[in-house]
Formats: C-alpha cells, structure tokens, sequence
C-alpha cells in the first residue's frame, strides 16, 4: 500500500522503483511468458528457480547431514565439545560472504562452490541449536531409559533424538533461512544461472522491475520453505505442542 | 533374592574446598520382599544413596551390592520411580509403559497384552492414547508405576514419588501401591520425609542423620496386612509415628544448627 501510494505520488521515480503492479506483472510475465512485462528475461524464472532451489536443498541436506550428528556430539560429550566446539565458534564468526574466494578457489566455478557456501553457512544454526537441545535434555529422562534397559543405541535413537528435536527443528528453519541468503550470494559470482544471477543481471541491466519481481520470489520460495519445515515439524512433534499448549 | 545392602558407604560430590559429602558411614540392609522407607530430613542425602543403588553413580567408598552382586550400572533389575515422573513427553501412556518391554525385545502380541493388563490394573486404559502433559500429577505416577511393573524388576526404587502430588491424591496412591505391593511383595527402598507415609507403608523404617547421611535408626513397622487408610487412628500407628517423629526432629534441628553458629562467629 504505502509502496503503490509513494510511486503514484511521485515521492520516488517510477523508473528506479516500480509500482507494486508492474512488478506483479513482471513476475508472471516472468514466470508464464505471457505479457513480455519481463522484457528479454520473460519466462526465464522456472529455470532459475530450479537452478537456486537445488542448490538451496542440496546445501541444506549437507549441512543437516553433518550439524546433527556433530550437534549430538557436542551436546553429549565433554571431550567431544572440547575438541570441536572452539573451532565451530571461530569458524561462525567468520562472515559467510568471507568464504567465497576460497570456496571458488577450491571448487572452481559452477554448481559446486555455490552448495558447499550454502551447506557451510546453514551448518552453523542447527549444530548450535542441535547441541544446546541435546545439552538440556532432562538427565531424570536419560536415567529412566539406561533403567528400562535401553542401551547406547537406543538411548540415542529412542531418546537424545527425540528429546532434542524441538530444538533440532528450530536449528533447521534457522539454516534453511541461512541458506537462501547464501544462495543469492553465492550466485552473483561464477554462476550463469539461479535466482542470484537473474537478480544480478537484472541489475547490471537496469531493469528495476525485474529486480524486485525476483527479490519477491526469492522471498517466496524462502518462506513456502520455511512452512514446509514447520508442516514437517508440527506432524513429528505433536506432543510437544500438546505440551506447550496445555500443560 | 534381591537384597539391597549398603556397607560402610561414604559419597563426595566435587573436590577440594568445595566438596559435599552427602554419605558418610552409610550402613544398611532392606531384605528380600521387604518394603522399607528411608526417612530423613532434606538434604540428608536420601536421593544420594537411592541414586547409588539404582547404578546412576558410583559411591566413593564402601559397597553397594543388590542381591549379593556390585552394583556398576542402572539395569532393569532395579526400577525406579523418580519424583516429578520422568515420562517421556514424546510417547503416548501405552508407548511409555511399553518402552521397557520394547527394549527387552519381546514379541509385539506379549507387549500388547502385557501393555493391557497393566493400563487396567493403574486404571488408565481410556487414556492409553494421550501423552503426559495431558495428564494429571496423579495419574503421570500410576504410568511411571506402571512402566516399571512392566519390567517385572525384582527390586523398586523409589524417590518420593507422591512427593510432589496433593494431600488427597498422595493418600489414593498410598493405598494404591500398598495393595499392589500385598500383592507381589518385592523389594522396595522408598525415599520420603513425610512421617505418615514413611509409616503407612512400610515393614522397616530407616531415619537418617543429617548430613553426611547414615542410619540413625531401624524400626520396626509390625502393623497388620492388608494395611488400609484407617489403621492411621489407630494406637499403634500413633506410637510408632511419634518415636520417628522425635528422631527425625532432633536431626532436622542439628541441619539448621551450622546456620546459628556460622552466624554467630562472623
Ligand atoms: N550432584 C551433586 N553435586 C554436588 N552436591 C550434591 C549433588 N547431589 C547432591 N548433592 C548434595 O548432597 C547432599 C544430599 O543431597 P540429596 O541426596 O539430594 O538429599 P535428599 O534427597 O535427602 O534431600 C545435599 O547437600 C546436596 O546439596
Ligand atoms: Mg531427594
């Protein structure tokens, strides 16, 4: 509203910031090819889309992959946490984008640089999140399951899993936010495709309308990602809402 | 047989200047089928030795041993029923009660029925289905019970597990686990402060020193079985509660001597 209102008004040139209706328009245009409001990027969005959302998902799974395991490491073990952890906390306070030089020195161009940033930058929230959830687990609970019998296996698989997985899931909306950030980022440079590199191109060849249009989905696509966890979550963790709403 | 015997146990928490001793001294038996209450003021080191027998930690000297043998770890063989139920939230009340057998790997028909009997005998089967934080104080301790029934453990530990419960609801568990008790008689150490339950319950008292912890002194409970609620007007129950009042008050005074004279030289 106030965005439509201050173009109408004149309060910004409508050439640098385009309505909210041109830019809609865009957007379908490029998505369907069916208005050429995109201009030369008309119907260019599926492909990119696809390009940044394998990147995005491969990253994530990555990082996932190795933030649990380490997170339950650290979470349960003194020595574990002693080794790991001072080099997890020098690493995160290294700005993401600071990686980027190496990560193309290492990977060369393409596919491969982009998904290692994504993976490296979204491993950092869920192996924090992941070790604090295990590092509060109820010890009474623990001792109730090595009671019943249940052995190193089971107690990790039966018990510091499903006890840490509220803060496990927080970890991983943390990460798959992390991990759209990165991916615009990682495609501005070495990359011919992706949601980044439209957004970069679009701004190398003035087309604010075009900017925005992908600005927008990106936003998009990172939050149907963001609900799409919180589905996953709210089916696995049923009894944790239970306990948050009524007890 | 599965007698808990503690000999000469002593238990330091931390090193050096800041080091606890909660056990010190600590010497005592509850024989096979017994069901004794260990009485102490708070603080006296009760969770102490329950956690010692139970495996949770090992003492720093003396021995712990449960039917002749050294205790090292926690094991099926001697359950515990902790005092705010340790469920867990994520499992159903059947899926809890089932955990033990689960883990003792038996067949899913035995479990089922086993799983059965037991929601009955607790008077929980039409809330099978609902998790513990949709329970009420009372009934999460009829399912940390049932849990360790499944288990079918020869000793029970238990950590003043109507602690936390109302008068009322404490009395109702009472007279639950008494009768569940009359009826397969296994070997229970029962941690409480409260002087009725201590009581109520058991064949043999023990009430602690203050801290460190030892037994101050044994008494026999030789109320009548089947114990119902009313035999706590009798002549009897009064007696022996106002000896282990006296015992437990002259130890509850000497805790908060140390504060007078700590007081007094600073
Ligand atoms: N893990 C621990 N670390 C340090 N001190 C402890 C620990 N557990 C218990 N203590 C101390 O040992 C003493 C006895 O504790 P506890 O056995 O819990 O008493 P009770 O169960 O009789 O109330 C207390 O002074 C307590 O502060
Ligand atoms: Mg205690």
């Amino acid at each position: 509203m106030l965005w439509q209102l201050s173009v109408s008004a004149g309060l910004v040139r409508a050439e640098l910031l385009p309505g909210p209706g041109e830019v809609s328009a865009t957007l379908l245009d490029l998505v369907f090819a069916n208005s050429g409001a995109a201009g030369r990027y008309s119907g260019d969005w599926p492909e990119h889309a696809t390009a940044s959302l394998i990147r995005v998902y491969a990253g994530f799974a990555l990082a996932v992959a190795a933030a649990v395991p380490v997170g339950i490491g650290i979470g349960s073990s003194r020595t574990f946490e002693r080794v790991v952890d001072p080099t997890i906390q020098l690493l995160r306070n290294i700005p993401i984008t600071g990686f980027v030089p190496i990560a193309i020195v290492l990977f060369g161009l393409g596919d491969r640089p982009a998904i290692y940033l994504i993976a490296l930058a979204a491993f950092f929230p869920t192996v924090v999140n992941t070790s604090y959830g295990v590092r509060q687990i109820d010890q009474r609970i623990v001792r109730s399951a090595l009671m019943m019998g249940a052995g190193p296996f089971q107690r990790l698989v039966r018990v510091i899993l499903p006890a840490a997985l509220p803060a496990i899931f927080t970890g991983l909306r943390l990460s798959m936010g992390v991990a759209w950030v990165l991916v615009v980022v990682a495609e501005f440079i070495g990359v011919r495709s992706g949601l980044g590199y439209l957004l970069f191109d679009a701004y190398q060849f003035f087309a604010p309308h075009v900017m925005l249009a992908t600005m927008f989905s990106i936003g998009l696509l990172g939050f149907v990602s963001d609900r799409l966890i919180l589905l996953i979550r709210l089916r696995v963790l049923a009894w944790n809402r239970l306990g948050t709403l009524r007890g | 047989m599965a007698e808990i015997a503690l000999r000469d146990v002593r238990k330091t928490f931390g090193r050096g200047r800041d080091a606890v001793t909660a056990l010190d001294g600590c010497t005592f038996t509850v024989p096979d089928g017994e069901f004794v209450t260990l009485l102490g003021p708070s603080g006296c080191g009760k969770t102490t030795a329950l956690d010692l027998v139970a495996g949770f930690t090992a003492s720093t000297a003396g021995r712990v041993t449960v039917g002749g043998r050294e205790v090292t770890r926690p094991g099926p063989e001697r359950a515990v029923v902790f005092q705010d139920s340790a469920l867990f939230p994520w499992l159903r009340v059947e899926d809890n009660i089932a955990f033990g057998i689960r883990m003792a790997g038996r067949p899913a028909r035995e479990i089922r029925e086993r799983v059965d009997r037991l929601l009955e005998r607790v008077g929980l089967t039409e809330f099978r289905r609902r998790y513990p934080a949709e329970l009420s104080g009372g009934m999460r301790q009829r399912v940390s019970l049932a849990r360790v029934l499944a288990l079918d453990s020869a000793v029970l530990l238990m950590d003043e597990p109507f602690g936390a419960l109302d008068a009322q609801t404490r009395g109702l568990m009472q007279e639950f686990l008494t009768g569940i008790w009359e009826r397969d008689r296994r070997t229970v150490l029962f941690v409480t402060h409260d002087l009725d339950e201590a009581v109520f319950l058991a064949d043999r008292v023990l009430v602690m020193t203050a801290r460190p912890g030892r037994i101050k002194q044994e008494l026999q409970v030789d109320l009548p079985r089947p114990r119902a609620p009313d035999i706590m007007a009798t002549p009897r129950f009064h007696a022996l509660r106002d000896e282990i009042r006296r015992l437990v008050r002259d130890e509850a005074i000497r805790t908060m001597r140390p504060l007078a004279t700590e007081r007094g030289a600073s």
